[in-house]
């Protein structure tokens, strides 16, 4: 691991670092149609219902989306009219242990810790998750060509009620 | 056996009249109290599927009425069921929810049972006097009164006596299960792919009656068709995704609703028709009138087509993938989707606490194309983060909450009253009728009142 580490450019971190806390803004400020343009359009978006679930064919996932399937259920909270979000729900996304796993120039795996805090009609609920990006390089930035994020819940019986806005 | 006799101050007959409920149906611990007694302690209730029990010493454990079972398959080859609960101090006997043993040992002092229930060793077995010994057969641990299957699904009772399982599921659910099994190319399922739980903060009978309720489709997610038009309204309907042909299926107009048939069944069980645009029959003309809405089969559709011919023929081919429902309800807590490989079930835990867990299946001897499309359809209606499924129960919190408002007592569900038409084995109505809530509360008050 001290390898990686050492092989990271303070410069490619922090360039890594910034990309993520912009994502977390967009979604914060509900600023869904930039969020989406984070994503290649082959991308895809998975929050396992099972533990270090392999697959996303073979087990119920929370959400398994492609990026057309993702900008539906974006739409659809910017329209304003989603009972389940009169009124929507505020969020903090908060980024952290941020590594980049592996980096061959062009693509890289990127690792991280983020806990999501939402409150809406005067409940706050805080969820946790380990967070994989795979990015790629675009122009001089990155496009996202997959985001996963493992809850510790991700398999609760008993507390699993209304997720809107992604983590 | 449960008590029946009426609580203080509530008597069960009037809380139900025609085309109304009390509200105190969906709010009064008291009444909730006595469903689990007289309701869900009573009935028939899915526990599991024989694919989950193979192998003698497969087992798994499950939620019975509020109740900690464990299931498993004695070297007998026979299915038992019996309480998770340790005859010795009441410890939970097995923590696992499923697995293979050979016996069940207690974690807390040792007492060993046997894959039947049978007690077959304790520690310090010469510290118990004669009276102990003598009553050693006792110990096992506690059987659940019935448990049965039907087509391999495992439904259990609390209740020793009363009608048998295909009995209390009657011909029209029966059919369901048939189909579901029928669909299969090898003539089996099963379970597969997890589990998908959403939990509510209201009574379970509104997510029962919301299920059937085909007013509220196109009213409560017009914005999640709205969203699903305005991302592929302008793309040829050929290419939209299964998860956007789930969303734009609740976009019917009353008109086409209507035409989704409704069928009431006995004991408080119903079915509606097939509206959802399923994997493989998208003939949907009978309820919008517009021919050639199918998509073309995909390449595994076609195998799994040629998959069911091979076993069946055409004609019964024809017919099995022609079985027009969408849910058939098995009351008080159990939805069958043959269409789709699914089964969901309700688990009430207190009287606005529910709830609702999904399983797939895989349909042995189909392409494995065909159980990532049902894995596809949990994940995208099923989970609590469906676009479609959480306002739902968002509307039922606010049933919840606002049922407490006011003096009214009576909840209105009054609408096609007298428009229904009797059939074969039940009654027949228009999508719209909420003859089939009524016909929940029917079978709500024949068990509340000891009558079923």
């Amino acid at each position: 691991m001290q390898a990686t580490v050492a092989s990271v450019s303070l410069e490619l971190q922090h360039e890594v670092e910034q990309f993520l806390y912009h994502e977390a803004e967009l979604l914060d400020d509900r600023r869904f149609d930039e969020w989406l343009a984070l994503f290649h359009p082959d991308a895809e978006y998975w929050v396992p219902m099972a533990w270090k679930q392999p697959d996303p064919h073979q087990h119920i996932s929370l959400i398994y989306e492609n990026v057309e399937v993702l900008r539906m259920r974006m739409q659809r909270l910017k329209e304003l009219a989603a009972l389940s979000q009169r009124p929507f729900s505020r969020t903090c996304h908060q980024m952290g242990n941020i590594r980049i796993a592996e980096n061959d120039g062009k693509n890289l795996v990127v690792r991280s810790a983020s806990i999501i805090v939402e409150y809406r009609r005067d409940d706050q609920r805080t969820f946790a998750g380990h967070v994989v990006h795979k990015l790629r390089r675009h122009g001089n930035s990155f496009q996202i060509d997959l985001k996963r994020v493992d809850l510790l819940n991700c398999d609760t019986e008993h507390g699993h009620i209304r997720i809107s806005v992604p983590f | 056996m449960p008590n029946t006799a009426p609580i203080p101050d509530i008597a069960i007959e009037d809380l139900v009249r025609e085309g109304r409920v009390s509200r105190r149906l969906y709010t009064d611990p008291a009444i909730f109290q006595l469903e689990m007694q007289r309701i869900f302690s009573r009935a028939w209730l899915f526990v599991g599927h024989e694919s989950q029990v193979r192998k003698p010493g497969d087992f798994f454990t499950a939620r019975l009425a509020g109740r900690n079972v464990i299931v498993s398959r004695h070297t007998d080859g026979k299915i038992y069921g019996f309480h998770n609960r340790c005859t010795h101090r009441g410890a939970e006997v097995c923590q696992e929810k499923f697995g293979n043993r050979s016996s069940f040992e207690c974690p807390y002092h040792a007492w060993t049972f046997g894959t039947n229930g049978d007690l077959l060793s304790l520690p310090l077995p010469r510290a118990y006097n004669d009276n102990f010994r003598s009553r050693k057969s006792e110990f096992g641990l506690e059987q659940v009164p019935r448990i049965g299957s039907y087509r391999g699904f495992i439904f259990a009772s609390l209740r020793p006596d009363g009608v048998d399982l295909p009995t209390f599921l009657g011909a029209d659910v029966r059919a369901a299960f048939d189909n579901f099994v029928d669909r299969a190319p090898d003539g089996e399922v099963e379970l597969a792919g997890g589990k998908a739980v959403q939990r509510y903060h209201g009574n379970w009978k509104l997510h029962f009656e919301n299920s059937i309720d085909f007013l509220h489709p196109s009213i409560l997610h017009r914005n999640a068709i709205d969203a699903a038009d305005h991302t592929f309204g302008h793309r040829d309907p050929e290419e939209a995704p299964l998860e956007v042909d789930l969303v734009r299926a609740n976009g019917l107009t009353l008109g086409e609703w209507d035409r989704v048939g409704v069928k009431a069944l006995e004991r408080g069980h119903c079915w509606s028709g097939g509206f959802i645009q399923d994997t493989v029959d998208t003939d949907h003309e009978h309820i919008t009138g517009a021919a050639a809405k199918k998509k073309p089969d995909t390449p595994a559709q076609k195998r799994y087509r040629e998959a069911l011919v091979r076993r069946h023929g055409e004609e019964r081919t024809n017919e099995i993938l022609g079985f027009k429902r969408h849910n058939t309800l098995v009351y008080p807590n159990l939805f069958v989707n043959s269409g789709v490989q699914r089964i969901r079930v309700l688990h009430p835990t207190a009287v606005d606490q529910t709830e609702q867990h999904s399983y797939v299946f895989r349909l042995k001897g189909a392409p494995e194309e065909m159980f990532r499309i049902a894995v596809c359809v949990v994940t995208q209606s099923n989970t609590p983060s469906s676009i479609v499924t959480t306002d739902d129960h968002e509307a039922l919190e606010r049933v919840q909450e606002a049922l407490n408002s006011g003096d009214r007592e009576w909840v209105e569900v009054s609408r096609g009253l007298g428009r229904e038409k009797p059939a074969a084995d039940g009654i027949t109505a228009e999508g719209t009728n909420e003859l089939l809530i009524r016909n929940q509360h029917k079978a709500w008050l024949g068990y509340m009142t000891g009558a079923l």
